[in-house]
């Protein structure tokens, strides 16, 4: 079953790379001998990354292991690798801008909600759960506001137009906070 | 510190097999007046996540803060254990769980047991606090979750949740399905129903539901729609809590989105609309946000945006636009600049025009394999709608330490 996925992710990992691949650190801080005891661990023979003689789109030299096996331990998408390999994602790709998806575009942060739920294992490839945790629950001043310039003053007039936005994260305790008291929470 | 904590830390240390992370936000933020007294806040979170191999894994996250008038409170968001095995996982304590209804925090335990290979169930109890408010609920609640996602094109699950309140038990019950394209396209259905209940009789059902779409269309396009249905408050907050629901809306509202972006070589831009209808028997009211922005990058790393906002709700409105500027020096040094004007017609009072700026800057101190180290600051200054001018600024420092995977 391992072997089948990593087959896989190794179709997808080609498919993928049909674009323009990301920038790599060259020499690639690859290394067989710093690598044989966790691939002794995963029950892993050569032709696990090696394709020798598959068929794959783009091609490529039947010793060379295509990039993105990294990724089967490196970003544990495999289950029951060895526990511990850096997910830094640093360690190979020389500018980390080129990683980020496609809908990680301006806004994105305000607007990530319905595509986290609804492609939440891809998320995953990256992020943890806990990242979610630490915007959606931690009250930090200045660095986590997710409204954008300007919702000072707009707020009012949205929340009444769909208070419901507001729900998930505000009680109504919250409004009263300025409100009523006439002073700005501290 | 907790026993548990202890023996975790010490396994940490001496094993190289546990993973952990710490996490740090130090702020201080000031705010001159020169009509009232200035007011100068510091605040300091902490956080720390450890992940052993077995399965046990602790997390940990509080904030102290002071607004220098004396009073120094402290919160704590997360202080959880956790067992995952090979078909179970288990956390138990102050901790955040992620359901499709939105973020509930609970003090007490929930269970995922894996049931058949694309079957789970999922069951919550404790009692819900707000990290706003800090309200906790004072009465207990429970539920559970049969989950259904073999991780292909379909998934969904369905559920009941009763809450304890004032010796009334009160049910919710919900269902969500997801389908997902290989292109990236979704749709997503979710319905949450909960009786309504006069005394001793049932006189009808409250209830939220939410329909919505997206799907790209080639490679530049983007296109996402959605129908609400609100008439339920959000199962996400102690009971006894009020929402901006309550005050804000009647009997229940329709809601409507449609969106579309696009990017084209150096320049994307986006388009919103959410009209609203709310059904107050009294007055029935129609109101809507639209927003309209455009961002083009000049250099690499260089870009500048203009966001045009629009939102009516009768009597009120507002509209209005904010420029930007930012500029990303190397991975992560990055400055940005944004001016916004905007008109606003409050529901008393004459009209106003409202003008604020901001200049954000974000400098990394240190960054390696073993953590990072940033340095953020921000001045804003404007005016409010009654032309009073307004400024403030802070800096805070975060670090993000740690070993192996992410916790």
């Amino acid at each position: 079953m391992k072997k089948l996925s990593i087959l896989a992710l190794l179709l997808l990992g080609f498919s993928a790379l049909a674009d323009d691949p990301p920038k790599l650190i060259d020499p690639l801080p690859f290394s067989h001998k710093t690598h044989r005891g966790a691939f002794r661990a995963a029950r892993l023979v050569c032709v696990d990354c090696h394709p020798l003689g598959r068929t794959t789109d783009p091609p490529v030299a039947d010793m060379q292991a295509p990039l993105s096996t990294c990724h089967a331990c490196h970003l544990e998408e495999i289950p029951g690798v060895p526990h511990g390999a850096s997910n830094q994602c640093s360690l190979c790709h020389s500018d980390l801008r080129e990683l980020l998806p496609a809908n990680h575009r301006d806004g994105w942060r305000e607007d990530h909600a319905d595509d986290a739920r609804a492609a939440a294992a891809e998320c995953s490839a990256c992020h943890s759960n806990q990242e979610c945790f630490a915007c959606h629950d931690d009250r930090g001043p200045m660095a986590k506001n997710p409204h954008g310039p300007g919702f000072r003053v707009t707020h009012g007039v949205e929340a009444r137009v769909d208070p419901q936005r507001c729900t998930s994260c505000h009680a109504g305790e919250s409004c009263l906070a300025c409100h009523s008291g006439g002073t700005l929470p501290w | 510190m907790s026993p548990f904590v202890l023996v975790l830390l010490g396994v940490a240390s001496a094993s190289e097999r546990v993973d952990w992370r710490l996490w740090s936000w130090s702020g201080v933020e000031a705010r001159p007046s020169y009509a009232a007294e200035s007011q100068v806040r510091v605040e300091q979170q902490l956080g720390l996540a450890l992940r052993d191999p077995s399965g046990l894994s602790f997390d940990a996250l509080g904030a102290v803060r002071d607004p220098l008038d004396g009073a120094w409170t402290g919160d704590l968001y997360r202080l959880a254990m956790g067992l995952r095995g090979p078909c179970y996982s288990l956390s138990l304590g102050r901790f955040v769980m992620a359901t499709e209804r939105g973020f509930l925090r609970l003090d007490g335990a929930q269970l995922d047991v894996g049931l058949a290979p694309a079957v789970t169930f999922h069951g919550w109890g404790g009692r819900s606090w707000h990290p706003e408010t800090y309200e906790r609920g004072e009465d207990a609640l429970v539920g559970g979750e049969l989950r259904l996602d073999s991780g292909g094109v379909l998934s969904g699950g369905a559920g009941w949740e009763g809450r304890l309140l004032d010796d009334e038990v009160i049910h919710r019950v919900h269902g969500y399905g997801r389908v997902r394209s290989v292109r990236g396209g979704w749709a997503t259905a979710l319905i949450e129903a909960a009786p309504m209940e006069s005394s001793d009789s049932l006189v009808g059902t409250s209830a939220r539901a939410a329909l919505r779409g997206h799907s790209p269309i080639g490679s530049a396009v983007e296109l996402g729609a959605g129908l609400r249905w609100e008439d339920l408050e959000r199962a996400v907050q102690p009971e006894a809590l009020s929402s901006p629901m309550d005050w804000l809306t009647g009997p229940g509202y329709a809601a409507a989105e449609l969106e579309a972006r696009a990017d084209i070589e150096k320049v994307s831009v986006s388009a919103a609309v959410g009209p609203t209808h709310h059904l107050h028997p009294d007055a029935p009211r129609t109101g809507g946000l639209a927003r309209v922005g455009a961002r083009y990058t000049i250099t690499d790393g260089l870009s500048a945006g203009l966001a045009l906002t629009g939102a009516l709700a009768q009597p009120s409105w507002v509209w209005g636009g904010v420029a930007e500027a930012r500029w990303q020096l190397g991975e992560a040094s990055s400055l940005a600049i944004d001016a916004g004007w905007f008109r606003f017609l409050p529901m008393e009072g004459p009209m106003a025009n409202v003008v604020e700026s901001r200049l954000s800057a974000e400098l990394p101190l240190l960054s390696g394999d073993a953590g990072e180290l940033t340095l953020l600051g921000q001045v804003a200054a404007g005016s409010d709608r009654l032309l009073d001018p307004w400024v403030r600024g802070g800096l805070s420092l975060q670090g993000v330490f740690g070993r192996g995977s992410t916790p």
